[in-house]
């Protein structure tokens, strides 16, 4: 073997022990919540010459409102179940702080309506747990059935650094089941903006009846089409639930139509100034939102009904 | 029960109905009924009027001379991730003027979902922001020179942040957001950053939001003389205090706190309402779950509106000494209802 060779060899091998090495860190990271309370965990994560301020609160639906106020109904919608937060402050200049808020939201698929609903699109996004982004020196994270938020007092360089690094030991700790959210799947790739996808649980496009839904953004043809898909129990609630679009269009809308497209039926609402196009296959109720051209949303609509797949 | 349910709704599907096709085929005359009601308050000289509709009535806010619409569309936990965008339009076109919304700190993307809008209606509509001025301090503390300095870099920090999101250059009011503590509300240090932001013409007014500790708040911003707004957590009952999601411990009611809301407007301070109806919501949405909660406080003219418990807790408020009330409204259903209880509130004068 050339000295090339041998050192390619060794070289791969240190790579391979790093990988197994880190692996292992990160497994034993995610036992230690097995055996600690998370309050006791996130203490260990203390930056240096940081300190706690006050004490590690963990908060339940009960209580949530004295820790976020009003955005306390934006997480109980979404089933929260705990929340577990820390004020870290400098020990130098105790006006700099770095917050750190953990939810379990109980299911990777709450988890992430919290994360996406609350996601900036356009912000950097972190190679962290299943999901991350970084606005300023403020970092969010969805890491399983948790919703990681870090926030800074400042965005300064030292101050993100910091964060990142709390952010990235919180995660690391954090067990993930891997469940995947049923609409991420469902909603297809192809022309999918990146980190559009939101799931949103109630009152879906300003619809009282509209929960359980996923939404995404789609490029068509140079224009932003907004798509959803949201799950009913039988097909028969998914039909009963687009005869109540239909009403809804009609009252605060222009007119409903009722057509039939490459064997596609579809709901095509005259929102005033946009459409809707809707429809119904099993126990999905889809279609696109706030398109301008009609053309287009049926087109879109109808393609997103061939591509979906019944369970 | 059922009965009650479905005769509030059709109630609602027909008032609404009533206003609206009111608006549109007798649009003077309701014109009249709702200017005729802000009368009541438009003393100032210069008055600042905005997609004023018959489908709506109007109050000036304090010193601003702004005729806010009665019912203040409150953005922030409505617009997270979008999902109430629609409303927007729906609320414009029925006369609303005045849309609140809050940082991306603490209503992450509404400001952003708000843009577009804004956009298309900047020159019709007021629109307030505000962001929490933040201090490791409890309410009865006096905060420290250093942490006054710390919380005024923060807050003008999340109002540059607040304008770059909304896509605007200028917010015609930002607030300090959830103050609970009187010596942050008389801090000179953030004062003198908002005249500074002021100067930059980047805000028109300053103001406050509060809802714990909320009449020592009030007390401190009247005294000040700096305040032109303040949003304040209160109900027909009394003080609403988020700390406890109750009433606050031996509040006074709404119409025992005339006296201080009245010096509140003496001092030019326009009085925005909100937490009206929290504590009649359900849980999940941070209630005691019983709309039942405040008919003891209403006279016989009120106990015999058609209002819903919602409604009749918004109307009274506006009743008694508020000029306006703010409200999250997250589907079409809660707009509608609000508007027909802002639209037709002065029918149950006192």
């Amino acid at each position: 073997m050339t000295r090339a060779g041998i050192f390619k060899r060794r070289l791969s091998s240190g790579l391979l022990v790093l990988m197994v090495v880190a692996l292992m860190v990160i497994w034993s990271n995610r036992q230690l919540i097995a055996s600690q309370s998370l309050p006791e965990i996130v203490a260990g994560f203390t930056p240096k010459d940081w300190q706690i301020f006050d004490e590690i609160k963990q908060f339940r639906p009960e209580n949530i409102y004295e820790q976020i106020n009003g955005r306390a109904s934006f997480f109980l919608a979404y089933d929260m179940i705990r929340m577990t937060y820390v004020s870290f402050v400098n020990s130098v200049n105790p006006a700099q702080f770095i917050d750190l808020s953990i939810y379990n939201m109980g299911t990777p698929t709450n988890a992430f309506g919290v994360f996406s609903t609350e996601r900036s699109p356009e912000a950097p996004s972190l190679d962290i747990g299943r999901a991350g982004y970084r606005s300023g020196a403020d970092h969010f994270i969805w890491q399983g059935q948790y919703y990681i938020r870090v926030i800074s007092s400042e965005a300064t360089g030292e101050l993100q650094r910091i964060g990142l690094d709390l952010a990235r030991k919180v995660t690391e700790c954090l067990p993930d089941s891997d469940e995947q959210p049923w609409g991420m799947a469902a909603l297809p790739l192809k022309d999918r903006i990146s980190a559009s996808i939101q799931y949103v649980k109630v009152n879906a496009m300003g619809m009282d009846f509209m929960h359980n839904t996923y939404m995404a953004e789609y490029r068509k043809n140079g224009t932003k089409v907004t798509a959803f898909l949201s799950r009913r129990d039988s097909a028969e609630s998914a039909r009963v639930n687009l005869d109540r679009y239909a009403a809804f269009a009609q009252k605060y809308g222009k007119g409903v139509d009722r057509l039939r497209v490459e064997g596609v039926k579809l709901v095509s609402c005259d929102m005033g100034g946009s459409f809707d196009v809707v429809f119904h296959k099993g126990r999905l109720i889809g279609g696109v939102s706030s398109v301008e051209d009609r053309g287009l949303a049926i087109r879109v609509a109808t393609e997103l009904w061939q591509q979906l797949r019944l369970d | 029960m059922m009965k009650k349910e479905k005769n509030r709704d059709s109630f609602d599907r027909r008032e609404f109905i009533k206003i609206v096709a009111t608006a549109a085929f007798s649009g003077p005359i309701l014109l009249t009924a709702a200017h005729s009601e802000t009368h009541e308050s438009t003393a100032a000289k210069e008055t600042i009027h905005l997609n004023e509709q018959p489908t709506m009535t109007y109050r000036k806010l304090g010193r601003t001379g702004f005729m806010s619409s009665r019912l203040v569309f409150g953005c922030g936990a409505a617009l997270m991730g979008g999902k109430a965008v629609r409303l927007l339009q729906r609320a414009f076109e029925a006369g609303i003027n005045h849309f609140d919304v809050g940082s991306d700190i603490y209503y992450k993307g509404s400001e952003r979902y708000l843009a577009p809008f804004l956009k298309d209606h900047r020159d019709q509509v007021w629109v307030v922001s505000k962001a929490p001025a933040l201090v490791h301090a409890k309410s009865g503390d006096s905060i420290t020179l250093q942490q006054a300095k710390s919380a005024a870099k923060y807050w003008t920090g999340l109002m540059d942040a607040s304008l770059k999101d909304l896509q605007t250059d200028y917010v015609d009011a930002y607030y300090l957001m959830g103050v609970d503590n009187p010596s942050l509300v008389c801090s000179e240090e953030v004062y003198n950053v908002f005249l500074k932001a002021k100067a930059a013409g980047k805000v028109g007014y300053f103001g406050l939001s509060t809802h714990k500790n909320a009449q020592e708040v009030l007390q401190a911003a009247i005294e000040t003389g700096w305040y032109d707004l303040a949003m304040i957590g209160i109900t027909p009952a009394g003080w609403y205090d988020w700390s406890t999601k109750s009433l606050a411990q031996d509040t006074s009611t709404l119409v025992e706190l005339q006296g201080l809301l009245q010096r509140a407007r003496e001092a030019g301070i326009g009085l925005i309402g909100m937490k009206a109806v929290r504590y009649l919501a359900p849980f999940w949405s941070l209630g005691k779950g019983d709309p039942a909660a405040f008919d003891h406080i209403y006279g016989e003219r009120f106990k015999s509106s058609s209002f819903n418990p919602f409604q009749r807790a918004y109307a009274y408020v506006l009743q008694h000494g508020l000029d306006v009330v703010n409200a999250d409204m997250q589907n079409f259903k809660h707009l509608e209802e609000n508007i027909i209880a802002a639209a037709t509130a002065h029918r149950y004068s006192v």
